[in-house]
């Protein structure tokens, strides 16, 4: 299980088709907040940034596209070489506003 | 997938429950949605009696041990969102699936605590996390959620995480206090957030243990406390503010602030304010249980202040309401990993007894019980300083659950 802690590989991914570095198998969060990108999404009501929260995907705060599936935990999920995330700023799920 | 036992949750206690099950040969599947097992177990590093408390250390060895049990299958990733009778026992939906749905005869419970959070004006902004966030990211990941920062709420896991922050070499303007709040029951009054913080047992050198027992007394404590300078005591290296309170975020796209104010010493009014720049603001109101599955299976709860929420009446075995329905760890009161590991061994014993149609006679249960009470004694931190009395009236709960009809 120390894969991600043993030797650490350096990975390129995509977010909002801007390519980021990442360490393979850390969560897309970490990577992103590392590299200075804090806002993860915009609030589907009223527009504003929301990041980063709890950390252990308990909040879903940090809810992105991921892998095309919407609403994805970027906390939990683990970042890889050519992962395309992307922000949300649509309500999903509520048909159309 | 069918299997004979499903441990929900791979921090101390399932990971101790698996490896027990494991070694009495049971095909299990234990389930957790990180995608690393271990739990907030991977974040924790304290200093305690001059020794360190490696969490991920302690995580790795409780990992190897369920790794040599080849019955043991892991499912990671994967979140448990429904659970139900089954003919065979019960049946769990993992969200993703790969399984959808696993069968097993018994499951074991051990889903942990989640912090509470603190309610303040601005706090969706990206840079405000709560305490345990910034643990993960700079313990687990390497990550610093800032260059300063400030702690909202005074608790033993606000304490403990602010200083790992500090020998990280991150900065931090203190912990203040939460803005007094009758309606928000973690926070309650500033007197209130007083008491609790006299009444922290820290590991060793709490300096004020010596006042903390003249602060016992309400005019000494309230003297005391709102008479600190403005900048804080230092606690483990830690300053604590206790006369002042967070009372906005600032910023627009992210955390570039914290407006503090200092509150007046006879009636809790605020006096003056300022904000102090800081890059990220953890909040903390402490941990509570997780309690969704209880509810999701219709478990008996209560509420049980000392062990920080709602928690199952579980018997001395650690078996819920529901039969062969098992809790264990943080899921049944907040309490140190030592204690979570031991009440993971207990769990799987009891289990390993149900499933063998052994008996579960409480009283059988008293070695087990008696580890557990060893490791809360010899636990670095207590999160309530009477967690002894929400055992004994759980247990007395239980008791008088086995007398209703």
């Amino acid at each position: 299980m120390n894969n991600t802690t043993d030797r650490p590989m350096v990975i390129q991914f995509y977010c909002d088709g801007e390519p980021f570095p990442g360490i393979n198998g850390e969560p897309v969060a970490m990577s992103l907040w590392r590299s200075g990108v804090t806002t993860l999404g915009w609030n589907e009501v009223t527009g504003d940034p929301r990041g980063l929260y709890c950390a252990i995907g308990h909040c879903f705060e940090c809810r992105m596209m991921i892998d095309g599936v919407r609403d994805q935990r970027a906390c939990l999920y683990p970042v890889r070489e050519g992962l395309e995330v992307f922000r949300q700023t649509v309500p999903t799920g509520l048909g159309e506003p | 997938m069918a299997v004979e036992v499903a441990v929900v949750g791979a921090g101390p206690a399932g990971l101790a429950a698996a490896g027990e099950l494991g070694a009495a040969g049971f095909r299990v599947a234990l389930i957790d949605e990180y995608p690393i097992p271990g739990g907030r177990l991977l974040g924790q590093r304290y200093h305690w009696k001059n020794l360190v408390w490696d969490g991920k250390q302690q995580a790795e060895t409780l990992v190897d041990n369920v790794r040599q049990w080849h019955e043991v299958r892991w499912l990671l990733q994967r979140s448990v969102y429904d659970l139900e009778r089954a003919p065979s026992g019960w049946a769990l939906s993992l969200n993703p699936g790969d399984p959808s749905v696993v069968y097993a005869q018994a499951v074991v419970v051990a889903t942990g605590a989640t912090e509470v959070p603190i309610p303040l004006v601005n706090w969706t902004l990206p840079g405000v996390l709560a305490v345990g966030a910034a643990q993960v990211m700079t313990a687990v990941y390497g990550v610093a959620p800032g260059r300063r920062g400030v702690v909202v709420g005074a608790n033993p896991l606000s304490f403990a995480i602010a200083e790992e922050l500090l020998e990280a070499g991150v900065k931090l303007a203190g912990i203040v206090m939460a803005p007094g709040s009758e309606n928000v029951d973690v926070v309650g009054s500033l007197d209130d957030q007083w008491q609790r913080i006299v009444g922290l047992r820290g590991g060793g050198a709490w300096p004020l243990r010596t006042l903390g027992r003249y602060m016992t007394h309400a005019w000494v404590r309230q003297f005391l406390m709102s008479h600190a300078p403005k900048s804080g005591v230092p606690i483990r290296g830690v300053r604590l503010r206790p006369n002042v309170v967070a009372t906005a975020v600032e910023g627009t796209e992210r955390v570039t602030g914290i407006r503090l104010a200092r509150i007046a010493d006879h009636d809790e009014s605020i006096r003056e304010g300022w904000s102090e720049p800081v890059d990220f603001v953890c909040v903390s109101g402490g941990l509570r249980p997780v309690p969704d599955l209880f509810r999701i299976a219709r478990v008996k709860t209560a509420w049980v202040p000392e062990l920080s929420g709602e928690v199952p009446v579980i018997s001395p075995w650690g078996e819920t309401s529901q039969t062969g329905l098992f809790a264990v760890g943080n899921a049944i009161g907040v309490e140190s990993a030592l204690v979570a590991i031991a009440q993971g061994h207990l769990g799987a014993h009891g289990v390993t007894r149900y499933l063998r149609g052994q008996s579960l006679d409480y009283r059988l249960a008293e070695p087990d019980q008696h580890r557990i009470q060893l490791a809360r004694e010899q636990s670095p931190i207590a999160f309530h300083p009477k967690i002894g009395q929400g055992v004994e009236h759980l247990r007395a709960l239980f008791l008088e659950s086995l007398g209703a009809p």
